[in-house]
């Protein structure tokens, strides 16, 4: 299974620690310590600031009239984006899968949504675990037979959760979740940069979702999981893809559960990753749901060497528990 | 070869009839709706009083009042299909869902469900709206026989009235609500075997038929309409030509989108009513539940030999197809 393109999209718009506060949302000292495990300095935002400022987007349907984009769109630029990486031509897919939780029609699904904008004619539907959307889909066209993936397949996870925050409070939302898509074009035929050698896909029940998401997006603190059993998600995640990591200088990259931005920086040592090697789309860019992680492996596309490894790991939160090692070539 | 082994349905309890619609006086009659669309009921999770008094012009309104949920509804579908394949939520290893109106998007439709069932298995949503039953087992058919655990349950569901602006009176004479569940397995034989299915769609008209997630359905009725039957003859055409297909014996599903539509597709095809199976007339159309809750509805009617023949065309626009024979 080859990662032939990656390609990521988001919002120009930067929401900053300070214009939150300046809205009012100061976070208290129990706030704080939870911020301080996300890890998130600024978000990306597809709301114009202005509006957050004038309205705190309270009435969340009023978002969608003043977005600078939506689901689809950023789907859309990063697809474009992956394609051209794989240098394949949109007509050279065989099929699109997608995920969001930020839709903004229930019907078509967001995959047929897409491929309507790159003008395709080819089997489009969704596959939505929650979160993980790249171990869900890599995982999944790995355990199909080879005849029945196409050439070339075009995976996208994108969302807009910013238009679904209420910036009137409660505050960690307004400060974790920001807005991107990341898309990969995967083929099992076509070598590509990446290859995904060893994935599982599991549900651990010990967990909930400490993320809702509804008319707006909530966080369930008391469902979020500790910073041992963060610990406990990525040593085992290492065990199923059979990766062990004893000096440094040869760790893998490592995608760890978005989420946890900030607590992975403090995980690095323990696992002997050194911190340039930790990668975060969540600390710039905030919590894009389902679609963080890719964008977080999109961002090393152009600068990979061969030979180096990714090791990519969702879990923790209730929902789908995934992992994928990747090795380039 | 993957097999079903066992089906369930839900509906809610509620029945809108054409005479309530037409006493809505939004110019339409009973008789016009009889004709036109063939639908004499279609079953709710809204209150007759709450459709009555505010056209549900405030879809957040519905989801207030409605008396079910599509994860309510998926739930007792899927515990219907495991009492009848003779499992439990725990035997399953993985559960997919198609659900054309949720409330929440995380967790997902999938995972919501496998936690109320008590179901340890990995859950995700497979979506398409309208054709889901032809996009699951096509999907599952995919699978190598070692990923694919012993039982898969499949469930679509869909509130789509909740949806629904009761001041259009095409929109209001469509829509019902409903969930159906099958119980999936390549290893354990069932009494259906899946001898062929296919899915692909045409996104380019994707904007043909939409939901918005917070507001109406709406569709451009009379092209959609249109490429339907056309589609859905194409689709069964094409079986026909591959399998031995005997309409004297074999059985005819379609997507229950209206009776007269139906009846058109069954009369282009030479398909005797009794062998034309449908339950649009008295539940409306469901989306991607109506065509699995038609078969469950009917399955102990399902004789040796007999192939079952479903041809589903929706949202996307989309479409697929199912061979089924009886064991």
């Amino acid at each position: 299974m080859f990662i032939v393109g990656a390609g990521a999209a988001y919002p120009n718009e930067l929401l900053s620690d300070e214009l939150l506060a300046s809205l009012g949302l100061n976070p208290n000292e129990a706030e704080r310590r939870i911020l301080d495990r996300f890890g998130v300095r600024s978000r990306r935002t597809s709301l114009p600031l202005d509006y957050i400022k004038n309205t705190r987007n309270v009435e969340i349907l009023e978002a969608r009239a003043v977005a600078t984009a939506t689901p689809t769109s950023l789907g859309i630029e990063a697809a474009r984006q992956a394609m051209e990486r794989a240098g394949i031509a949109p007509e050279q897919l065989g099929l699109i899968i997608a995920d969001t939780a930020t839709p903004y029609q229930t019907c078509p699904s967001e995959a047929q949504r897409i491929g309507g904008g790159l003008g395709l004619k080819v089997p489009a539907f969704d596959v939505i675990g929650g979160i993980g959307a790249l171990s869900l889909h890599i995982e999944m066209l790995s355990s199909w037979k080879p005849e029945r993936v196409p050439d070339y397949v075009l995976c996208v996870s994108t969302n807009t959760p910013t238009q679904q925050v209420d910036f009137s409070g409660p505050v960690l939302p307004a400060y974790l979740f920001g807005d991107a898509a990341a898309a990969f074009v995967i083929s099992t035929r076509h070598q590509g940069k990446l290859q995904a050698q060893n994935f599982y896909l599991g549900r651990d029940g010990r967990f909930k979702s400490a993320i809702t998401v509804q008319r707006s997006i909530s966080l369930a603190c008391e469902h979020m999981i500790s910073y041992g059993e963060l610990g406990e998600i990525v040593a085992q995640g290492f065990k199923k893809l059979s990766v062990s990591v004893d000096m440094p200088s040869r760790a893998p990259y490592l995608v760890a559960p978005q989420l946890f931005g900030g607590d992975m920086r403090r995980y690095g040592a323990k696992f002997n990753i050194p911190s340039e090697r930790l990668l975060s789309s969540t600390l710039q860019g905030g919590y894009a749901l389902g679609a963080s992680a890719g964008v977080a492996v999109t961002s090393l596309w152009d600068t990979l060497q061969a030979g180096e490894k990714i090791v990519i790991l969702h879990g923790g939160d209730g929902l789908l528990s995934g992992g994928i090692l990747s090795v380039s070539f | 070869m993957l097999h079903i082994l066992g089906m369930g349905v839900c509906h809610p309890k509620v029945s809108i009839d054409n005479h309530f619609l037409e006493a809505l006086d939004i110019g339409t009659t009973a008789q016009w709706i009889e004709e036109k669309i063939g639908i004499l009921e279609r079953v709710t999770t809204l209150p007759l009083e709450y459709i009555k008094t505010t056209r549900n012009q405030d879809p957040r309104m519905a989801l207030e009042v409605a008396s079910m949920t599509a994860t309510d509804m998926g739930i007792k579908a899927a515990e219907a299909a495991l009492a009848q394949a003779g499992i439990t939520a725990k035997d399953i290893g993985l559960l997919i869902v198609n659900g054309c109106s949720p409330r929440q998007t995380i967790p997902s439709e999938a995972t919501r469900i496998a936690e109320r069932l008590d179901c340890p298995a990995v859950a995700f949503d497979v979506y398409t709206a309208c054709p889901a039953f032809a996009l699951h087992i096509d999907f599952l058919k995919s699978y190598n026989q070692s990923a694919l655990p012993e039982f898969v349950l499949c469930i679509s569901t869909a509130a789509m009235t909740v949806h629904v602006d009761y001041n259009d009176r095409s929109d209001g004479a469509i829509w019902g609500d409903g969930a159906a569940a099958w119980v999936v397995s390549l290893r354990h034989p069932g009494k259906l075997e899946i001898i062929d299915s296919t899915f692909t769609a045409d996104p380019t008209r994707c904007k043909a038929v939409t939901v918005d997630s917070y507001g109406f359905f709406r569709q451009d009725g009379r092209a959609v309409r249109d490429f339907s039957v056309r589609q859905t003859v194409r689709l069964v055409k094409a079986i026909e030509e591959k399998h031995p297909i005997d309409w004297q014996r074999d059985i005819f599903i379609g997507h229950q989108a209206n009776r007269t539509m139906l009846e058109q597709i069954a009369r282009n095809r030479e398909i005797p009513d009794l062998n034309h199976w449908h339950n649009v007339t008295y539940l409306g159309n469901q989306a991607g539940a109506g065509a699995p809750s038609t078969l469950s509805m009917n399955w102990d009617k399902i004789t040796h030999g007999q192939h079952i023949v479903v041809a589903v065309v929706g949202a996307g626009l989309s479409w697929g197809s199912i061979v089924m024979r009886a064991r």
